[in-house]
């Protein structure tokens, strides 16, 4: 390296912990914004009642982004995740004020319908909930019911297809007649990831898709969010950092309902900006 | 306010047992390098054999510093300051290793020139260990505070080892034209001089290090043109 072309850091530079953003501030720092957003959200704040869950959030979702979300319980990131896709319209004290978009779409306005709202914006959820139905019915019901098949072998190449992005199809492909319920919790969950990718979303919100699994079924799913980012944006809510480290390129930061940074998932985890993501992260009492 | 203590307590004395082996490893390299110059001042060939052999402790301490950070690696998965500083202490523990080397050459080299060291130009070695110390010095109190803001004059430092080394070849140069029959020790002394000059980069290395564990950022920033 020309010596013209460097300057040292080191004479004027201050440690990391001195640039830390103080504990007190809980305006949201880091890269908020994204250059090619699937979904914005702008001053989102969440209500149960009177209690305000969340604290006027303002992030991006980039397009084939996975970004993770990421806190101590109790933070507000799976109040927020299900905001994303109005889960929360069903606790009835749930107030949700901001503004959310798909596609630039606000999906709280009155025109959306929440039923093909909820087929672009799919959810997998914490713990694998196959109908109690047959593997193949598992997959054909989204699509059926969203008028996207109309014969039998349209469905059949839905189920195929689905079951192929969801790295499951080799292992069910002789039994597709039999109880999803009869599958392995981590085939049950990629049935689940199947039965969401069946309907075309557009975005994919995992609330800890992984909690439940052993090490290699989690594994499996890690490998298969990556591939499936090709294809979808996803956000991910999970408790272990490895796996947000691992399957993420983007991390946000929750703490007591506020969004407290966010940033590229390389730069939170080796030199995030504020004291609580460091306290959090680092394994700290704050 | 990173001081704040892990909710994992054995984390932190993990940690802590880790930062004393550097700072065993940075207290024995500093005694072997000056323990290697007073042996060639002196030509104590006793001292200088004894710098040679306690290499051996320092590759010892390097050992355990190599296990501490693997089991911290392999059981904590250290994220953001707590990762800098185990990956920076490994590289450290790999520099002072390595800068303990260097005075176990210099202590060689001084056990085969003792018996004409006075006939041989010392002040440039003299000057070299010198600066070679006080920047391992100012680096160990670097990683004793985590604070990086001191590390630029040390990195700098390292200028006038290179400019000693470059006088001292200059003056060995000279002695091998007019005297060729003592080109044995002039060529020790060469490689005295370039152990010197070895130290000097590894301790900036060090800096480089440090500087990465302070602030997440490396050393260099290249400028926008």
């Amino acid at each position: 390296m020309e010596a013209s072309q460097t300057a040292v850091n080191g004479a004027a530079s201050a440690t990391a912990s001195q640039l830390l953003v103080d504990r007190s501030h809980r305006e949201t720092i880091g890269q908020q914004f994204v250059e090619n957003p699937r979904m914005t959200c702008r001053n989102v704040d969440v209500y149960y009642g009177d209690k305000r869950a969340i604290n006027n959030v303002t992030l991006d979702i980039g397009s084939n982004e996975v970004i993770a979300m990421i806190g101590p319980s109790g933070c507000g990131k799976s109040t927020f995740l299900r905001c994303l896709n109005r889960m929360n319209d069903y606790i009835d004290i749930c107030r949700v004020e901001g503004e959310i978009r798909l596609d630039g779409q606000n999906i709280y306005s009155g025109e959306v319908d929440v039923v093909p709202l909820r087929a672009m914006i799919g959810m997998v959820f914490q713990k694998p909930n196959p109908f109690p139905k047959s593997i193949y019915d598992n997959i054909a019901y989204g699509p059926k019911i969203h008028g996207l098949v109309a014969t039998k072998s349209e469905t059949d190449e839905v189920v195929e297809t689905s079951l192929k992005k969801a790295g499951l199809w080799e292992e069910v492909k002789d039994r597709l007649d039999q109880p999803g319920t009869g599958l392995s919790g981590g085939q049950q969950q990629r049935l689940c990831i199947a039965r969401t990718i069946a309907v075309n979303p557009e975005v994919i919100l995992m609330d800890e898709p992984c909690s439940a699994l052993d090490p290699i079924a989690t594994s499996v799913i890690e490998d298969l969010i990556d591939e499936l980012r090709e294809q979808y944006t996803i956000a991910i809510v999970t408790h272990s950092m490895q796996q947000a480290s691992r399957v993420s390129q983007r991390t946000a930061y929750f703490h007591l309902g506020d969004l407290i940074e966010v940033g590229t998932t390389d730069q939170i985890f080796t030199r995030p900006g504020h004291q609580l993501t460091e306290d959090y992260i680092t394994g700290r009492f704050g | 306010m990173t001081t704040a203590k892990h909710i994992v307590r054995s984390y932190d004395e993990e940690l802590d047992t880790l930062h004393q082996t550097i700072v065993a490893m940075g207290r024995l390299a500093n005694t072997q390098i000056g323990e290697a110059l007073r042996a060639l001042n002196t030509a104590d060939t006793a001292l200088a054999r004894k710098v040679v052999d306690r290499d051996e402790e320092m590759n010892a301490l390097h050992q355990t510093a190599d296990q501490q950070v693997l089991g911290m690696l392999a059981k904590r998965q250290p994220l953001a300051s707590d990762l800098r500083v185990i990956v920076a202490s490994q590289k450290i523990a790999s520099e002072l290793e390595r800068i303990a080397d260097y005075a176990a050459n210099i202590a060689g080299h001084a056990v085969r020139v003792a018996d004409s060291v006075k006939d041989l130009p010392l002040q440039h070695v003299a000057s070299m260990v010198r600066d070679a110390l006080q920047m391992l010095s100012d680096c160990m109190q670097v990683y004793d505070r985590n604070n990086a803001a001191a590390i630029g004059p040390i990195w700098q430092q390292d200028e006038n080892i290179n400019a000693a080394f470059a006088e001292l070849i200059e003056e060995l140069s000279r002695q091998m034209t007019a005297d060729a029959g003592a080109s044995q020790d002039h060529t020790a002394m060469l490689f005295i001089g370039r152990s010197c000059e070895r130290i000097g980069d590894h301790i900036k290395n060090m800096a480089e290090h440090l500087h990465y564990m302070s602030t997440g950022e490396s050393f260099f920033t290249r400028e926008c043109t």
